[in-house]
């Protein structure tokens, strides 16, 4: 137990001071956030709906690619350096090893969602009822697990330049298809439709429902859970494959 | 004497070639063997499998009596492998207490600096910014961490002065006298020589002799055919 809290420890010691986590999963968002609830005119009648909807949409932005990012890149680094073997010789099982990194990652989830909210407030004063505020973030933690099992399936690869090349692109696929950007309404039909199948609308939409006083839709939890499974399937039978 | 490692006509084979084969040694309590060869003559593989890391194609072999894997051998056992770098964004002295959480009963830090000679600024620094001789300390802190009765070191000298190559058998003579079982290999005759009690000599994959309290080149003379490039090159 005490080898797992250390793990969790330290895995979350160094997110934090790995520079593009907080260029990208903080700095980012939050940037972009400010630019497009104040100095861009998005012509939104209902400015506050908008500022809570934007926030919506850049936290789950910045927890969606830190789940792909780090995560993934993080394993294929440890993979290729030959930690990962150097692991397998010490009594730490590979199940906690796996298991403390991925605990350790929602914590640094918990601490971004924390970190854009508190943004929000600060430069647009959004303002949400205490629930509101609570049960997005419980959503926007609790829908970031599809996106970690996408960073594990990423983690399978072979070179750090490869899993941060795809990952990139996917991350950013996702962002700007998935209405993440841009409202999804704002696009043409035929790109509508792809955005209703992809995890990172149903991550958004999820929030957005609870920001506007509704609840996410039985679609987004179905789609959730759906890819979840898809990437946990797809990434453990590759690793075996690998070890095989 | 007690028995710490048993290796039952263990083969290893990766595809179409043969790493290691049909090889049965058996290693004591409290001894010092060099597992010595040219390269490619099978000592990583060994080890490796020694380890755990690989799977024997054929055979068996055992540590402390059980299979390598099992977590109650792991807590009793240290590594210094080849080409491992260390884990980034954490630095010496934060690595180490990571490692040293692993284990049941682990060397308490103070014991661990004053044993590996690690110094304030190389538990300052970022682990994988270290210098090539400092990372090789470190490894080798992390190899004691856990407080184990038995340690492998795969060639752990490559790349060293002569300085830093003589502190390193240094601590390895006060780790023996502990009462520690060491393991290590090495395509160095004199440092087999000088540091073990036991050499097991490896060439394509089999064991050609495997003698005590005897000199290398002795050995050499009486089972190399001296017409072979491999064992020329040691």
């Amino acid at each position: 137990m005490n080898a797992i809290l250390t793990q969790c420890k330290f895995e979350i010691i160094r997110i934090f001071r790995n520079p593009y986590f907080v260029f990208w999963s903080l700095f980012m968002p939050i940037l972009f956030y400010f630019i497009f609830t104040n100095i861009v005119n998005t012509g939104v009648p209902d400015q506050g709906e908008w500022q809570a909807y934007y926030l919506m949409s850049m936290t789950t932005f910045s927890v969606m690619g830190s789940a792909i990012m780090n995560f993934g890149i993080r394993m294929v680094q440890e993979q290729t350096e030959g930690w990962s073997t150097f692991m397998k010789l010490t009594p730490f099982p590979s199940w906690a090893y796996f298991s403390s990194k991925m605990f350790g990652q929602l914590i640094i989830h918990l601490l971004s969602i924390v970190i854009v909210f508190l943004a929000g407030y600060l430069i647009n004063g959004v303002s949400l009822s205490v629930s509101q505020w609570i049960f997005s973030g419980i959503w926007v933690l609790i829908a970031s697990i599809p996106f970690l099992a996408l960073g594990s399936l990423v983690g399978t690869m072979k070179k750090v330049e490869t899993a941060s090349g795809v990952s990139n692109i996917i991350y950013l696929a996702l962002a700007i298809v998935g209405g993440m950007w841009m409202p999804i309404n704002t696009f043409p039909t035929f790109l509508q439709n792809i955005a209703e199948w992809l995890p990172s609308y149903h991550f958004g939409s999820g929030a957005w429902n609870i920001v506007q006083g509704t609840s996410p839709d039985w679609q987004s939890y179905l789609i959730l859970i759906g890819y979840l499974i898809i990437f946990l399937l797809l990434a453990v039978s590759i690793r075996r494959k690998q070890e095989a | 004497m007690q028995s710490l490692i048993q290796v039952n006509n263990v083969t290893k084979r990766f595809g179409k070639t043969t790493a290691v084969n049909n090889v049965s040694f058996t290693i004591e309590k409290g001894s010092t063997v060099a597992i010595l060869g040219p390269n490619g003559a099978g000592k990583t593989t060994t080890i490796s499998m020694m380890l755990g890391l690989l799977e024997p194609t054929e055979g068996r072999l055992t540590l402390f009596s059980e299979d390598p894997k099992e977590v109650a051998v792991r807590n009793r056992i240290g590594a210094m492998l080849q080409e491992v770098s260390v884990i980034d964004k954490l630095r010496g002295r934060e690595v180490l207490e990571l490692f040293r959480s692993y284990y049941t009963n682990p060397l308490s830090m103070e014991e661990l600096i004053s044993v590996t000679g690690l110094n304030d600024e190389m538990l300052k620094k970022w682990a994988n910014k270290l210098s090539g001789g400092q990372k090789r300390r470190l490894g080798f802190a992390l190899a004691l961490a856990g407080n184990p009765d038995l340690l492998f070191f795969d060639e752990p000298t490559v790349g060293l002065d002569i300085t830093a190559r003589r502190n390193f058998w240094e601590k390895v003579n006060m780790l023996k006298e502990q009462g520690k079982t060491v393991i290590f290999t090495t395509h160095y005759l004199q440092e087999a020589d000088d540091f073990s009690e036991r050499i097991i000599l490896f060439n394509n994959g089999e064991i050609i002799a495997d003698g005590r309290q005897m000199k290398s080149s002795i050995m050499l003379r009486h089972v190399a055919s001296p017409s072979d490039p491999a064992i020329k090159m040691l």
